[in-house]
């Protein structure tokens, strides 16, 4: 079974992700990838993630279905107007691109072209219904395809955002937009996410929860102070705080673990980052008992 | 004042040409009799600028020391300081003027350029005023006196302990040095033929005053032992060992009684009272009097009338009262009425009239000069003259008895009347505009008025002043005086547009401190001058340059700092301090090398000043600016130093650098300036000259 | 009213370089209200200018007016004898500089001014954007407060996922565009309308070489 069926089965899906490196030197993002062969059920490939400019992203999904893992294409609108979007959709259809996660995209600013021109002539609840519409057989300005895709269209959530009202909002738009599954920014706070849960079980849309591994006490504050709709509780950074280096990689996989022992009950699935550690996804999922 | 303007040829036309330019005026001017520019001699004074502040006086108060001694000063009951915590002390800023340049040189003589001869009958305030304008206006004038020396009432009649001598023959020689003539104990009738004067010269001043004590024809009134004021007053003031009973009381509730009191005191009298009709709250002298006589003991009994005095051995040994249970009718008229039952009787050696003066006419009697059925000078008050086609008459002789700045005032126009007469040949209605006042602070601005305590002038102790004639009120120091004039807020004299330029980009409303800008319904901005404080913070920001800031003009500015093409130019607030007093030229100077530019406040300081001192070549500029808890001027932005690094900014784009220009605070004492300004010069040696300069020189 | 920043001495200076008479005209309506090109910074720029010559050894003479709009030949009228200068820096808005150039076709023309948004005064000295002029204003849908210019992605439909306490991602002094159209809406009682997906802008309005023609 595919992500998609997987899903609308009902099974608890896992997903992981790769981010693209900057230049031709694919091997050590290959070695990650064959990694997580048959221990995830997809796999997202970032697009220019936090504005950096990297390879792009048709290629690396490419990459992995090779290797043969289902990529998940995120498309985000920072870097190409209506045409380049569309266009490269349709590209990634004849590809065998089957999952897109609709996203905005960081500013370029934040980025290492910080004077690039900002796109966004659209933004993700936009490209959702483009999307859809791509699925429906016709283009943006309404013009009919010759052969129209079948994407699976999924977008983000960022639960602990602040405030929190918005970003519901946009999330019930992205649903209403066609969204069929989300994947949700790193979340700590378990009861705080449960929360969000109950409120989202009236949209009954697939959700998989964002685990971000913790690496060490000093990460955990660094995404509380610089990560927007991150906050990491004080109980975790004091679990991380007495350990370092190894040890405290494994207590954050420990802790990752826990999270998604709780969480199984409750999501459709987990959606696994591992920045720089993405070889130790595996003892996470083993952590959950996966 | 105007008459610095070249189309203005006499005293009275500066004087109007003054208030037509700018008929708003703060209420102090407009309370001053004279109308004198208090806000520029007060500002003179916090400037540093002592010798042209008495000058400034002088134009209005002709006799500065003096009336910085005695004057009521209806000027600081109006000053809009009363508003925040007091008035702005000007009586005492006016006579440390004086003080200071005490040993001044006098002036130069005005050239006698009118051709025409002007007599003076009467050395007094008026007669001296009127000789000043005229003086002024060119005129060959000649005062006849009586007395010994000039001067009038506030000569034999203040006494020294109020006012010393030597400082009314300052003022006198002040007004001799202009060129005019001076005949001392030359007496009209007695020496000269008032006929021959009014033959002998183009026109005539009558301005004799009241220089005869009145009595009042009581039984007793003509024993040993009672005396008239003016008498007693000039003993007093002329003779070293005057004397007088133990006990004396004094008849009158006016400033001349109070005068005869305190004299008493001080000639030895042991018990002193002082018996008036008025009750307490209507006695007609200053209520600062009343203080200062208790303080010395005098006993003030209100609401007595003389019945009778006591004679024994043809001697005074007592007097009586009646209740006097008013004084006016309900017409307001003088008419006493009195409650016979109860008496009053006080012992006494001397019993002192002092109900007022008369006009002494012998000199004029069975001349061709016209009185009246009581013997008073026909006198027109519009045109100030006599039946004599070229005799004038002012001061109190016409006017009757007031205030030496009241007979001033009259003086002035007298001298008006005067110059009219010998310049035309008629003369005519002396109509003088009258200042408009400014309006009070509003609420909003006097909240955002940074407090300021008055300083009040030192006064001998009581039990100590009583034992002498010696003066009994202290004047400021150098400092006292500074801080003091630095309290005016410059009323009326602040921002004002240049309605062409305005973009009503509202720069101004959001920066001025006191609410004092708005837009008008004609959509360019207005100031509203009950709220201006001159601070100038606008114009330095108006984008536009639309605004003009009458106390501290751009043209007045930018002359100040073309004064200096090398070394350093400082700006600072007026009342900042890298100055030391120099004795000689009566002003502050900077040492060598430094040239302060003193504004309202640093704040008036423009980004384009700097860059001004910058291009005439100096070397560096300094900025000082109070601190925001030292300045007059509350803001929230410190702008001086705001500008400054600007400046420093666009500095080191242009390639001068942006060090040439340094940002000081302000400095408690002018040594202290004076070490910053010398760290600043050590800098700027390092740096080497301007290089506008090295350019110059190549 | 349009916002322009002033540019450097330095890069006014390497544009004027090879000329030793120049004309700084300003203009006296929106940037002299947001204090960068009216008379005052006229005559700043134009000391600047010339004492930095000077210190080159050059001298430069400066000629410095001021004109109520240089968007309007009329008011450009006013500028005098500007045949006796090679050069004119004006310091107007972009499209001011414009007007001045095509008034005098045969003068080269330089910016003094960097012309930046079209903004609201919110305190002296201090500009914010508010309009992009995108050709189609959805102001009603918004709350009043406009997703285009203070969005910095110009989103349509709601915050983006790094909007972060009321501030947007690039950058803690700026504030999210859309927390504060979903704050006022909230005020407004219009959150409702928050729920309808807002279609793509036509961007066709906002470019192009727009013109606008009331004559008919
Ligand atoms: C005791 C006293 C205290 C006072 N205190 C104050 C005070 O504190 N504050 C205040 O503002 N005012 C005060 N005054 C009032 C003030 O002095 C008078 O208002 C002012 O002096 C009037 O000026 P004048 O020129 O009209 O007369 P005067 O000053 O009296 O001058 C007249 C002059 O004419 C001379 N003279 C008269 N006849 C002849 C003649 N025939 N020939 C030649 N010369 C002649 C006299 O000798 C005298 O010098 C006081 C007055 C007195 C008497
Ligand atoms: S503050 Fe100065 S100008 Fe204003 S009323 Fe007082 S003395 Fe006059
Ligand atoms: S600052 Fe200048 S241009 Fe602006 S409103 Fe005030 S006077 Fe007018
Ligand atoms: S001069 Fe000062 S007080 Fe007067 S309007 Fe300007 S800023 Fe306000
Ligand atoms: S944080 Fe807010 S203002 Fe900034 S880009 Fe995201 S939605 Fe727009």
């Amino acid at each position: 079974m595919g992500f998609k069926e997987e899903i609308q089965s009902g099974n608890f899906v896992v997903t992981a992700e790769v981010g693209p490196p900057k230049g031709t030197d694919i091997s050590e993002m290959k070695h990650h990838i064959k990694g997580l062969k048959g221990k995830v059920t997809a796999l997202n490939v970032t697009d220019n993630q936090s504005a950096v400019m990297r390879i792009c992203t048709l290629a690396v999904a490419k990459e992995i279905m090779d290797i043969g893992i289902e990529p998940i294409y995120q498309m985000t609108c920072r870097d190409r107007n209506r045409l380049g979007l569309q266009s490269d959709l349709l590209g990634a259809a004849i590809m065998g691109i089957k999952n897109v996660l609709a996203l905005t995209g960081d500013h370029p600013v934040l980025g290492d072209h910080k004077d690039a021109k900002p796109v966004f002539d659209i933004e993700s609840v936009q490209l959702l219904e483009v999307i859809n519409g791509l699925n429906e057989g016709h283009d943006m300005a309404g013009l009919e395809l010759q052969g129209a895709t079948d994407f699976f269209a999924g977008a983000i959530v960022t639960p602990e955002s602040i405030p929190f009202e918005p970003q519901f909002a946009k999330f019930k738009k992205k649903v209403n937009a066609g969204a069929k599954f989300f994947q949700t920014q790193a979340i700590y706070d378990m009861p705080k996410f449960m929360t969000f849960m109950e409120r989202a079980k009236e949209l009954n849309v697939p959700i998989l929860a964002g685990i971000l591994l913790l690496k060490s006490a000093g990460m955990a504050k660094y995404l509380n102070k610089f990560v927007a709709g991150v906050s990491v509780p004080q109980e975790l950074i004091d679990e991380l705080a007495p350990f370092k280096g190894e040890d405290a990689l494994k207590k954050g996989i420990e802790i990752a673990g826990n999270q998604i022992a709780q969480l199984k009950e409750v999501c459709a699935g987990v959606h696994v980052m591992a920045i720089g550690a993405e070889d130790r996804v595996p003892d996470i999922l083993a952590a959950a008992g996966l | 004042m105007a008459s610095e303007a070249t189309n203005v040829n006499s005293q009275s036309e500066a004087f109007e040409t003054w208030i037509k330019d700018q008929p708003l005026k703060p209420p102090c001017a407009g309370a001053c009799p004279v109308n004198a520019d208090i806000q520029s001699f007060v500002s003179l004074v916090a400037q540093g600028r002592f010798k042209e502040s008495l000058e400034a006086v002088r134009e209005r108060c002709t006799l500065p020391g003096s009336l910085g001694r005695i004057c009521h000063h209806p000027c600081e009951g109006e000053c809009r300081r009363n508003d925040v915590e007091g008035a702005v002390n000007i009586r005492a800023i006016k006579r440390f003027a004086s003080d200071v340049c005490a040993d001044e040189p006098v002036s130069d003589a005005v050239p006698k350029t009118r051709g025409k001869k002007v007599a003076i009958i009467g050395g007094g305030v008026a007669g001296l005023t009127a000789a000043y304008d005229l003086a002024k206006d060119g005129f060959d004038v000649t005062i006849y006196e009586q007395n010994d020396a000039c001067g009038g009432a506030i000569y034999t009649g203040v006494p020294k302990y109020r006012l010393p001598k030597d400082v009314v023959a300052q003022d006198v020689a002040a007004i001799e040095s202009l060129g005019v003539t001076i005949k001392t104990n030359t007496a009209i009738g007695r020496d000269v033929a008032f006929d021959d004067l009014a033959k002998d010269y183009d026109a005539v001043l009558i301005a004799i005053g009241l220089t005869v004590s009145r009595g009042i024809p009581i039984p007793g009134h003509d024993a040993d032992g009672v005396l008239l004021a003016l008498p007693v007053l000039k003993e007093a003031n002329f003779n070293d060992n005057a004397a007088i009973g133990k006990r004396v009381v004094v008849i009158g509730g006016g400033n001349v009684a109070f005068d005869v009191a305190r004299s008493a005191k001080r000639m030895g009298a042991e018990e002193v009272s002082l018996c008036c009709l008025e009750c307490e709250d209507e006695i007609p002298a200053f209520s600062w009097e009343l203080v200062e006589a208790r303080e010395e003991g005098i006993i003030i009994n209100p609401s007595w009338g003389p019945r009778e005095i006591r004679v024994e051995d043809g001697k005074v040994s007592a007097i009586s009262f009646k209740r006097c249970s008013r004084v006016f009718d309900e017409k307001g008229m003088f008419n006493p009425a009195y409650d016979e039952n109860e008496i009053l009787g006080i012992e006494a050696d001397n019993v002192v009239f002092a109900i007022g003066q008369g006009a002494d006419m012998n000199g004029f009697t069975g001349t061709s000069l016209e009185v009246d059925e009581r013997g008073r000078i026909k006198w027109d008050a519009l045109t100030l003259k006599t039946n004599l086609p070229n005799v004038f008459a002012s001061g109190e002789v016409v006017t009757g008895p007031g205030s030496a700045v009241a007979a001033m005032r009259n003086a002035h126009h007298a001298a008006t009347a005067i110059e009219r007469f010998l310049t035309t040949g008629t003369a005519g209605a002396v109509v003088v505009p009258e200042p408009l006042a400014i309006g009070r602070l509003p609420r909003h601005t006097i909240d955002a008025i940074v407090r300021k305590e008055k300083n009040h002038v030192p006064m001998v102790d009581p039990a100590e002043r009583v034992k002498s004639f010696m003066e009994a009120e202290g004047g400021f120091d150098i400092d006292m005086a500074i801080y003091e004039a630095g309290r005016c807020m410059n009323c009326g004299r602040g921002a004002e547009i240049i309605a062409e330029k305005c973009a009503a980009c509202l720069t101004c409303v959001r920066v001025c401190p006191f609410g004092a800008p708005y837009i008008s319904e004609s959509r360019v901005a207005d100031f509203n001058w009950d709220s201006c404080q001159s601070c100038g913070i606008c114009a330095a920001e108006c984008p536009g340059m639309a605004i003009h800031v009458g106390f501290n003009d751009d043209t007045l500015i930018n002359e100040r700092i073309d004064a200096a093409t090398s070394g350093i130019t400082a700006f600072g607030c007026q009342l900042g301090k890298p100055e030391i007093y120099n004795p000689l030229s009566k002003a502050t100077s900077t040492p060598p090398g430094l040239n302060f530019v003193k504004l309202m406040c640093a704040s008036r300081l423009d980004m384009r000043h700097i860059l001004r001192a910058i291009e005439n070549g100096v070397d560096g500029v300094a900025v000082m600016a109070c601190p925001d808890d030292k300045c007059r001027y509350r803001k929230d932005v410190n702008w001086a130093e705001v500008r400054a690094n600007r400046v420093k900014r666009l500095l080191d784009e242009i390639g001068i650098g942006g060090e040439r220009v340094e940002f000081m605070g302000s400095f408690a004492t002018p040594e202290e300036a004076q070490q910053a300004i010398g760290a600043f010069k050590a800098k700027l040696a390092e740096l080497g000259p301007n290089p506008l300069n090295k350019v110059m020189v190549k | 009213m349009i916002v322009a920043e002033p540019k450097s001495l330095d890069e006014i200076k390497a544009m004027v370089d090879g000329y030793d008479r120049v004309l700084m005209v300003g203009c006296g309506t929106c940037v002299e209200v947001c204090l960068t090109g009216g008379e005052r910074s006229v005559n700043l720029t134009a000391t600047a200018l010339r004492l930095a010559r000077k210190v080159d050894g050059r001298d430069i003479e400066v000629g410095e007016q001021t004109v109520i709009r240089q968007c309007d030949f009329e008011y450009l009228d006013e500028v005098k004898d500007a045949d006796k200068y090679e050069a004119i820096v004006s310091l107007a808005c972009g499209v001011g500089i414009q007007g001045i150039a095509r008034k005098f076709p045969n003068t080269p023309i330089f910016p003094g001014v960097n012309t930046t948004f079209m903004g609201f005064n919110e305190e002296y000295g201090y500009y914010t954007e508010m309009c992009k002029g995108c050709g189609e204003c959805i102001l009603h849908l918004t709350g009043g407060v406009c997703p285009v210019a203070r969005c910095a992605k110009s989103l349509l439909n709601g915050p983006c996922g790094g909007t972060n306490n009321g501030k947007c991602e690039i950058g803690s002094d700026k504030d999210c565009g859309w927390v504060l159209i979903y704050n006022k809406m909230e005020q407004l009682g219009t959150l409702d309308k928050f729920k309808e997906i807002n279609a793509p802008k036509n961007y066709g309005k906002a470019g192009n070489i727009r013109s606008m023609d009331l004559r008919k």
